[in-house]
């Protein structure tokens, strides 16, 4: 089914249109959020507070882009908000302090292959920019273009910020250590 | 993979998944969520949020109900105990939203809150009764629930219930809350069944360790020789279109056992052992193409794993030989954490067969499993400079111990300017001994500062390449590299960058469009200017947008190639947006085919097929013989198809998806023969291979096939039937490698008679590139046939050594022609390529270098060009018998020792050059061996040359005109010179930079239009030369058509005005016919380069219109013959003037080099004069033959003729 039938169908409120979209996108915005907050249980969260959003203001949906874009834009937003909430008490000034490494849970371990914890823990090293764009890149997809106008900024800066970063992953995740 | 590419990829492949719960709590909060935002419109489909389907699942349901009566009754024997604590979810579910005042919904709502209440209750005080209650009469999202739990409890109790509601499920399958319930039950179950021991099948359980069930894949590996297990093999799957990688390892049994993959499928298979020898994924084996000798076991190779299907593999290994590298500190104190790496001398690249190993914390590394050959280790720490040494393993088991003292080196300080004299900042600059190839070098390449400095730290003196990288998309692009004597005398590097820096950058973006369809894959997009600047991007499947960018301005060309077709675009400007690029997809076809034996005509029902230029085989079990391929490319397809019992055969599926083509494989074809030496007597342990060259298949030439056993006797038994003509390469130490091309007969074994002769030997001193005698170079010695700078090929005759005062020597070289290589000649400076003709048991010396000098100066309008490369070859750019090189020094001196006797080119690189095209001449020298020689000042001087366009008439069109500048040569060897600089408008003209001083050809040309010819000249000294070209206007046309007797296809004709300034090639339809138009009026020859005599001459009024009758019976009319002319010494002397002559008539050679001369002219009997300053004349009767007259040592073999001193 298309994209527009979809939301057409949503904004009349039909729950089984809510359903696709959410099967569609739950695991990919899941790892856009969990890559972000390094932290399972905030990603969760962020991923209820956008689709319960999203379904609440079905009735006044606009889409000027991409559903996926969207719904990638609104766990961004909540990102965001958190870290400046989390900024807020911890009254930091640098806006470009890196979130502190949070220990998984052991489930969390569990879940996640050795290999790709040294690379989550070495994205959540980097400063916010750099790592929503590394992650916006890779893990959602998006073309810098995409990025540029999320972080509202020029694609050579989203670009430098992406070659920096994936350069501190580097520098983070010595040669040989994910081979 | 390189380490940022890796990075890339798993951060693609990392992926988190939601679990039940939490979907099940975000949706009904988002549905009530809904139900508020779109009020009175909300509707619920049937079964709450899953969906009905097909009828098919119901039978999926059908199936897991009966499986659960299974287990059921299972359970009910085992009595089972299952009293595991509940998992809890990850987090408590959230509170429900407040419901609103809207009547009937809330009440669901609050229903629903209730019975989920009432199930957490139930769930923990583990009341089945109640759960399974709920399951039958609670809401569809209270049943999904209270199925959730009951799986977790995980009592078998609930099964009836269970199977009963998963048979009436109606929605996705993947999604029965029921089934997967069952499924958790089930798995309770076995889990606690208890393991009851049986005698007769320990081992298995031994295997299997773990499991209750199969694995999919499980096996042993041992050692090839003692069959004893290995421990801590690891071997690694990865499925063949990416994702997870699954790695288990060996236990001390030397058994492995892969329980379960996600998904059925092709897997990869690759063993890493720490002592035994496994392949680099890039080693991967290229089984022989013919032979099916089985050198050893596959150890990587595709497997088809499915879930229950278990499937056991098992290999041996052969032991290896060790590096133990100990890494230390100049005051003896061990370095950990430094990269020590081996690789291959043999591989340009540099790569070797196991990763690198980082130094322990007393400074030990070791790397094992190496097959014997020559390794490079080399070690890479950030705090001190590179190091690195040879290191010979000969035999398995060996442990070669090496001590690397690393030193501290020193900083140099830089600063690097670009072409536009703005600093390079941003980018980054390497510095790497010049006998450095490891691909792992030190981490922390050195960053350009905004003001152009930078630091290369940790530097030994010495030659260094210094490579400039810029960042691009995900990582960077090395853009230009030089060598550099390092630290420079003056103190500051000072590095001219030949390119524009990045705020000159441009980018060139828009959309890709398909016409006819949708392409399904990601494809690459590749831009090209006309100087070799080049940007890429990659789309992924269904992107369409993209962004080309560190582009410089100019005119680009941009490649796509989709389903194998080059989709190409020219004449693109950068900087520029918007630009749609149409590519018409091609559509799917199928092309059937049936393999059958030749004979009887009786299908072949187990075969495998190899498309041409794949390295994987496709295994095919069909009782008819039959398969299909399926591809979008309309080109026929070509298939290698094996069987066993059968000659390989390679096939050609036509182009027609509606005919099944049948394949008729027969019995391979055998060559039985004795190698015998000059005496007759017989040679044992001679080695037997098969053609140099790439096969059809693509695959690595020369592979070993047999030996020859007592009597000299070989036997190879599947030679395949589908050529009558076969080369054989027949080596032994004791005698000259022998190229033998035999005729097989239609059928049976072919008998064949190899006499092996000693050969010559060749001795001398190799010298470096400052005269002395070099001590421990290796000198490799390459045959003429398929002639490469490949490393791979180089030491195809032998490789010596030279000794502690320069001298090598080496025997049984065969009398023909033979390229001496030291080192490679990409990054060695001195001479590193020449040439010698073995005489057969003589010694002949070849000296490599010399101590006599030719010297000169590199100027450029009074100023030295420093740290500037120089060649001395006959003509750049082509493959030849000498090769020499030297590098400015800081006052633009430089040095060449020991140039042999001949006319060959001094060249000069310019900067921002690439390829055969940096090369600019300087001047010619005729070189005497043993004479010093002073060039003097040479003026480096990269002239530009403008040329303007001008139109006849109105009526011609202004745009899309090419123009070229090609160097003037008599033979059809010209290339292309100059980097033509950006136009904005159509009207400017052309304007080319980097010339030197020489005679070019200006080619104009426009698609449909015949090309403008005219000459231009560039003085030496000269900075600008220009040239007005004048387009004639003309409607006039010649068409006609080619009538050919033989069923060849029509040959291209090539069309030119008498006075040679117009040309055209025309290739004419499949019918014979073309037409030429947009001609002006005048004389006309019609041509083929392979016919001397003019097929046609045509005289064309203004506007006219001519039609021609070329009737051609096309036999080739020429005759050929190679030429190579050597000194007494036997070293080819370069370019002397050669020529034919036949009653008054003069021909010229269609190519002259050093290491050949070659003619075409009319078949018959000529004089040969050769002339060379110093030498006798030489005039001797020759004779031209047709392709058809030579015999196959005519063409392998060029007549030589020996120049002797006056």
């Amino acid at each position: 089914m298309s994209e527009r039938r979809l939301i057409r169908r949503l904004k009349q409120g039909d729950t089984e249109a809510l359903r696709e979209i959410y099967l569609a996108h739950k695991d990919g915005l899941l790892t856009l959020a969990y890559s972000l907050v390094h932290d399972m249980n905030t990603a969760e969260d962020i991923l209820h507070d956008v689709f319960v959003s999203f379904a609440g203001a079905a009735g006044e949906l606009k889409l000027h882009t991409s559903l996926r874009q969207y719904l990638t834009t609104c766990v961004l937003n909540r990102v965001r908000d958190r870290f400046r909430r989390r900024k807020t008490r911890a009254e930091r000034e640098e806006a470009n302090v890196p979130s502190e490494p949070i220990c998984t849970t052991p489930e969390d371990a569990a879940v996640l292959a050795e290999q790709t914890q040294r690379l989550t823990a070495a994205l959540a090293q980097l400063p916010v920019e750099q790592r929503e764009v590394v992650t916006l890149r890779l893990n959602a997809g998006l073309r810098f273009k995409e990025i540029a106008r999320l972080q509202e900024t020029s694609v050579p800066t989203v670009q430098a910020r992406y070659r920096y970063g994936i350069e501190k992953l580097r520098a983070l995740l010595p040669g040989g250590s994910l081979e | 993979m390189t380490h940022t590419h890796h990075i890339e990829v798993e951060l693609k492949r990392f992926r988190v998944t939601t679990t039940i719960t939490l979907d099940r709590r975000i949706l009904d909060e988002a549905f009530v969520a809904l139900e508020q935002a779109t009020p009175g419109r909300t509707h619920v489909a049937a079964g709450c949020w899953y969906q009905s389907g097909p009828g098919r699942l119901v039978r999926v349901a059908a199936g897991v109900a009966v499986a659960a009566a299974v287990v059921l009754v299972a359970f009910v024997l085992l009595s089972p105990s299952a009293d595991e604590p509940t998992k809890t979810g990850r987090r408590q579910p959230r509170p429900t939203p407040e419901p609103n005042a809207t009547g009937g919904v809330v009440t669901a709502e609050q229903r629903l809150a209730r019975e989920r209440s009432e199930i957490e209750t139930m769930s923990a005080a583990r009341n089945i009764g109640g759960l399974v209650t709920m399951l039958e009469t609670g809401l569809p999202a209270s049943r999904r629930l209270a199925a959730e739990s009951l799986g977790q409890i995980g009592d078998a109790r609930a099964l009836p219930a269970l199977s009963r509601l998963a048979e009436q499920w109606e929605g996705d399958p993947a999604d029965n809350p029921f089934a997967q319930a069952i499924e958790r039950i089930t798995d309770r179950i076995q889990d606690t069944e208890p393991n009851v021991p049986d005698a007769n099948e320990a081992p298995v359980s031994q295997i299997i360790p773990q499991a209750a069930t199969a694995p999919v894949l499980s096996g042993t590996i041992t050692d090839i020789d003692s069959g004893e297990p290995l421990d801590g093999v690891l071997v690694s799957l990865s499925p063949s279109g990416g994702g997870r990688v699954y790695e288990v390892a060996t236990d001390s049994k030397g058994l492995y056992a892969l329980e379960a993959v996600d998904n059925d499928g092709v897997y990869n298979l690759t063993l890493t052992a720490p002592k035994h020898i496994t392949q680099a994924e890039w080693e991967q084996p290229q089984e022989t193409f013919h032979f099916r000798r089985a050198v050893w076991e596959r150890p990587r190779e595709a497997l088809h794993l499915r879930k229950g299907k278990h499937v056991i593999k098992d290999y041996t290994l052969a032991l290896g030989a060790e590096i133990l590298a100990t890494v230390l500190n100049e005051a003896g104190q061990p370095i950990s954490g430094a990269n020590v790496y081996a690789s291959y001398v043999a591989d340009d690249t540099g790569r070797g067969p196991k990763r690198p190993i980082r130094s322990d914390a007393i400074g030990m590394a070791s790397l094992g499993g190496l097959p014997a050959d020559e390794y490079m280790v080399t070690v890479a720490h950030p705090d001190y400079a590179l190091a690195g040494r040879t290191v010979t393993l000969a035999r398995p088991g060996q442990a070669e111990p090496i001590v690397f003292v690393l030193e501290k080196g020193i900083d140099i300080i830089g600063a690097a300017t670009c072409s536009d004299g703005l600093p390079a900042a941003g980018w980054r600059i390497k510095a790497e001994p010049e006998w450095w190839r490891s691909p792992h070098s030190r981490a922390g390449d050195d960053l350009v500062a905004e003001d152009g400095t930078f630091i290369l730290t940790h530097i030994v003196p010495g030659i260094h390449r210094l490579s400039v990288y810029v960042p691009v998309e995900g990582g960077s692009r090395r853009i230009w590299s030089t060598d550099v004597s390092l630290p420079p005398e003056t103190g500051l590097l000072d590095l001219r960058i030949p390119k524009k820096s990045p705020h000159s950058h441009v980018s060139i973006s828009g959309t890709v469009t398909f016409t006819e369809g949708e392409y399904e894959e990601g494809f690459r997009i590749d831009a090209r200017n006309e100087v070799g600047w080049s940007g890429s991007t990659y789309l992924d499947a269904g992107q369409t947008e993209f962004v080309l960018t560190d582009l410089v301005s100019g005119v680009y060309t941009i490649e796509i190639v989709i389903a194998g077709e080059r989709n190409e675009f020219t004449n693109i400007q950068a900087p520029s947006e918007g630009i749609v690029l149409e590519i018409t997809i091609p559509r799917a076809l199928r092309f059937q085919a049936k393999v059958v034996d030749a004979q009887t005509h009786l299908p072949i029902t187990r075969f495998r097929h190899r498309r041409a230029g794949e390295l994987d085989w496709c295994n095919v079990d069909d009782p008819e013989g039959a398969f299909q391929i399926i591809t979008r490319s309309s080109d026929a397809v070509k298939l290698t198809i094996r069987a066993d019992g059968y000659g390989d055969r390679i096939a050609e599926l036509p182009g027609d998806p509606n005919t099944v083509t049948i394949v008729g494989l027969s019995a391979p074809l055998a060559l039985s023969g004795i190698v015998a030496d000059e005496a007759g007597h017989p040679v044992e342990g001679a080695t037997v291979s098969y053609r140099y060259g790439h096969s059809p298949d693509q695959l690595s030439e020369d592979k070993e096939i047999t030996t020859t056993h007592a009597g000299g006797r070989f036997v190879v038994a599947d030679v395949p039937p589908d050529s009558t003509y076969h080369w054989f390469v027949f080596r032994h130490p004791d005698h000259a490698r022998t190229l033998r091309c035999i005729e097989m007969a239609a059928e049976g074994v072919t008998e064949a008679q190899i006499v092996l002769r000693k050969g010559g030997a060749v001795e001398g001193i190799v010298y470096d590139w400052q005269g002395s005698p070099l001590p421990e170079a290796d000198v490799y010695f390459m045959d003429e046939k398929s002639f490469s700078y490949w490393a791979q090929n180089r030491a195809r005759l032998g490789k010596v050594t030279t000794d502690a005062f320069g001298y090598y020597r080496i025997e049984h070289l065969p009398a023909e022609l033979c390229y001496v290589f030291r080192g490679d000649p990409d990054t060695e400076l001195g001479v590193v390529l020449t040439s010698i003709l073995p005489r057969a048991g003589q010694t002949v010396r070849l000296d490599i270098g010399g101590p006599w000098k030719t010297t000169g100066r590199l100027m450029c309008k009074g100023e030295p060009v420093a740290n500037t490369k120089l060649l001395v070859m006959v003509q750049a750019g082509l493959a030849q018998g000498f090769e020499a090189y030297a590098l400015s020094d800081l006052l633009g001196q430089f040095s060449f020792y020991g140039l042999p006797t001949g006319r060959r080119a001094l060249y000069w690189a310019v900067p921002g050059g690439r390829g055969a095209k940096r090369w600019f001449a300087l001047t010619n020298v005729d070189f005497q061996r043993g004479v010093d020689v002073d060039l003097g000042d040479l003026e480096a001087v990269a002239a530009e040359a403008t040329v303007e366009l001008l139109f006849a008439d109105e009526t011609l069109p202004v745009d899309r005109w090419d123009v070229s500048l090609c160097e003037r040569y008599e033979s059809s060897l010209s290339r292309q010179v100059g980097q033509l600089r950006f136009r904005r408008e159509p009207s400017e003209p052309f304007v080319f930079d980097a010339l030197s001083a020489g005679q070019y050809d200006v080619v104009v040309s426009r698609e449909g239009y015949p090309a403008i010819r005219d000459r231009l000249e560039i003085a030496p000294g000269q900075s600008h030369a220009g040239i007005a070209v004048t387009i004639p206007s003309g409607d006039g046309r010649i068409s006609g058509q080619v009538v050919s007797r033989s069923d060849s296809e029509p040959w291209p004709l090539t069309l030119e005005s008498a006075d040679g300034r117009i040309e055209m090639s025309v290739t004419p339809g499949a019918d014979g016919a073309f037409e030429i138009g947009h001609l002006p009026a005048g004389d006309y020859r019609l041509s083929h380069s392979r016919l001397d005599s003019a097929l046609a001459r045509v005289r064309l009024a203004a506007g006219g219109h001519e039609t021609v009758r070329i009737e051609v019976n096309p036999v080739d009319e020429h005759g050929y013959l190679n030429v190579l002319i050597v000194t007494d010494e036997g070293v080819p002397l370069a370019t002397p003037d050669v020529w034919l002559e036949r009653a008054e008539r003069v021909v010229e050679p269609v190519y002259s080099n050093d290491d050949a001369t070659a003619f075409t002219a009319a078949p018959g009997t000529y004089t040969l004069c050769v002339h060379y300053p110093g030498f006798r004349s030489v005039r001797r009767n020759v004779e031209l033959k047709t392709r058809e007259a030579r015999t196959t040592q005519e063409i392998l073999e060029p007549m030589v003729i020996t120049m002797s001193r006056e």
